[in-house]
């Protein structure tokens, strides 16, 4: 039963709910306007009694019968929560072999510049306004440094991978070998934790591996 | 009919083969070196002082909703300003005059030819200083004028380097097998469409993306690259039973890619250069052209007394560094 008009000649009849007569164009309904308007605001009418739930309203105003949500179980603290985040003063020394050293993803410069806004719109670089760079780190950033950082030492001026290159069959393709005089990448650079991102604690910050 | 021996003073034979042997050595590597550096390194930018002054602008604005009835909305541009220095780069190669005199395995001409050659590799030099962030050829390091390294995942203000997580700098899986390899350089190729422009756009357009990518490496890596670059197309092989033909992934995918393998990248790290980018991560400007003299007991009473010949070689030269975003570091 719906409450478009009927498509047959109208002929005086009375509304299925209220009873009240319905003549003339409202006979085209099988409800009053008054029990139309109450449908859809989810009311009930006055006088009458509700019809049968055939083609009753729910408590919003919709059918929902036959109509089921599909919803998963989700764990809001666990993919919501972001990783915890800390500021790293990221740098190396002078006599470090390159003066920006990455490791992990992460760059260790000797200094970082900045650009500087003169007037609106205008902007110029300076140079070597800041030892090393401060960065936004999670505590995987940081771990992956540390595992990354014992792989690499310093030789003759040039930084080397400890790792031998194998092939998926077994075959080396190079072997590291360490010989007097190699010097572990951390001896060159430094990462302090910090407390903002222009935190620069210090003058003279300790290297990640301790000079002898 | 006397030839011409010399200009520029008095000589013979030997002092005539000796300049010849320069001047051939440069100009016989001069355009090879040029042209492997070409699509990763701008050479020869013009330059007429000391000091060059450079300006980029910022992003134009891009188009906003404009209600009826009410005015436009307004924006300008911005621009940021950074300079290069120019330096000499000189050397003098010096000999005795005996020793050209009883010189009988005519030694000093390749000896010369060696010198010339070293010359010309300052480019490569240099080019390898601001990529490795090492001062064997530069008097200094070179940062980009955002502030940061070459290499960053933000720029000096710490925002997302080129408006991507990571900027262009990845950690990198190790060199261990080809596998490893490939995904680390399609995540680069990747990174270069994530980079935005200071407007939140994207950076590249796929023309430029899909005209190919340079990886520089290490020598030392020859093999496992080459391994997992340059695999063998064999379609026309059966492979056994249940298994997948090899086959080069990055060919089947359209991908051009070539490998450029140097000795001066001693560890595993990877540089995939985007070679259709604009402006090329780093830059030279030719401030003089280099020049010889040479100098003899003729021309010089100081090399006269202590019975000396030389050759003198300069330039004046400036490097920059430009926004890096035409490069990618895999870092493993």
């Amino acid at each position: 039963m719906t409450d478009t008009p009927d498509a047959g000649p109208s002929e005086e009849k009375s509304c299925v709910e209220c009873k009240t007569v319905l003549s003339g164009n409202a006979a085209r309904y099988s409800r009053c306007s008054t029990c139309r308007g109450a449908r859809r605001q989810g009311k009930a009418t006055g006088t009458a009694t509700l019809p049968p739930p055939d083609d009753a309203p729910d408590a919003g105003g919709f059918d929902t019968d036959g109509v089921e949500p599909v919803t998963i179980p989700f764990d809001r603290a666990r993919p919501a929560a972001p990783p915890h985040r800390e500021f790293y003063w990221c740098g190396c020394l002078e006599d470090c072999p390159t003066h920006a050293v990455t490791v992990g993803g992460i760059s260790f410069p000797l200094w970082t510049g900045e650009v500087r806004e003169e007037a609106p719109g205008r902007f110029k670089y300076v140079d070597r306004t800041h030892r090393g760079q401060v960065h936004h780190l999670t505590d995987r950033n940081v771990a992956l440094v540390k595992e990354r950082l014992v792989q690499r030492v310093v030789r003759n001026g040039e930084i080397i991978s400890t790792l031998d290159v194998v092939k998926s069959d077994g075959t080396v393709l190079r072997r590291f070998v360490p010989q007097d005089g190699d010097r572990s990448l951390g001896e060159f650079v430094y990462m302090v934790r910090v407390r903002h991102r222009a935190d620069r604690p210090m003058a003279d910050p300790p290297t990640m591996i301790p000079r002898e | 009919m006397p030839q011409m021996v010399l200009t520029g003073g008095q000589g013979g034979t030997t002092r005539r083969g000796l300049r010849d042997a320069f001047a051939n050595a440069y100009d016989s590597v001069v355009e090879q070196t040029k042209a492997d550096l070409a699509p990763v390194m701008a050479l020869d930018l013009p330059s007429d002082t000391d000091q060059e002054f450079y300006a980029y602008f910022k992003d134009a604005p891009f188009p906003r909703f404009h209600p009826a009835g009410e005015n436009m909305a307004k924006a300008g541009f911005a621009a940021v300003q950074f300079s290069v220095i120019n330096y000499d780069y000189s050397l003098e190669v010096e000999w005795r005059r005996n020793d050209e005199g009883d010189d009988q395995l005519r030694m000093l001409r390749p000896r010369a030819a060696q010198t010339g050659l070293n010359f010309v590799y300052r480019f490569t030099d240099a080019f390898f200083d601001v990529l490795l962030s090492t001062t064997s050829f530069l008097p200094a390091t070179l940062t980009a004028p955002d502030g940061s390294a070459i290499f960053a995942t933000t720029d000096g203000g710490g925002a997302n380097r080129f408006g991507a997580t990571n900027g262009n700098l990845l950690t990198g899986n190790g060199v261990a097998s080809a596998a490893t390899i490939r995904t680390d350089i399609f995540a680069a190729m990747a990174q270069f469409r994530l980079m935005q422009n200071t407007k939140g756009k994207p950076l590249f357009p796929p023309a430029i993306l899909n005209q190919g990518f340079i990886v520089y490496a290490g020598a030392a890596n020859e093999e496992i690259l080459n391994e997992a670059f340059f695999q063998n197309p064999t379609s026309n092989i059966a492979p056994a039973a249940g298994a997948v033909a090899a086959q080069n992934i990055f060919a089947a995918a359209g991908k051009r890619v070539e490998l450029q393998l140097h000795q001066q990248i001693t560890d595993n790290d990877m540089y995939v250069f985007l070679r259709g980018t604009p402006y090329k991560p780093i830059f030279h400007q030719a401030r003089e052209p280099l020049s010889e003299a040479y100098h003899d007991e003729i021309t010089s009473a100081e090399h006269a007394r202590a019975k000396l010949r030389s050759l003198m070689y300069t330039t004046r030269d400036g490097y920059g560094l430009w926004l890096p975003y035409g490069v990618v570091k895999i870092n493993n």
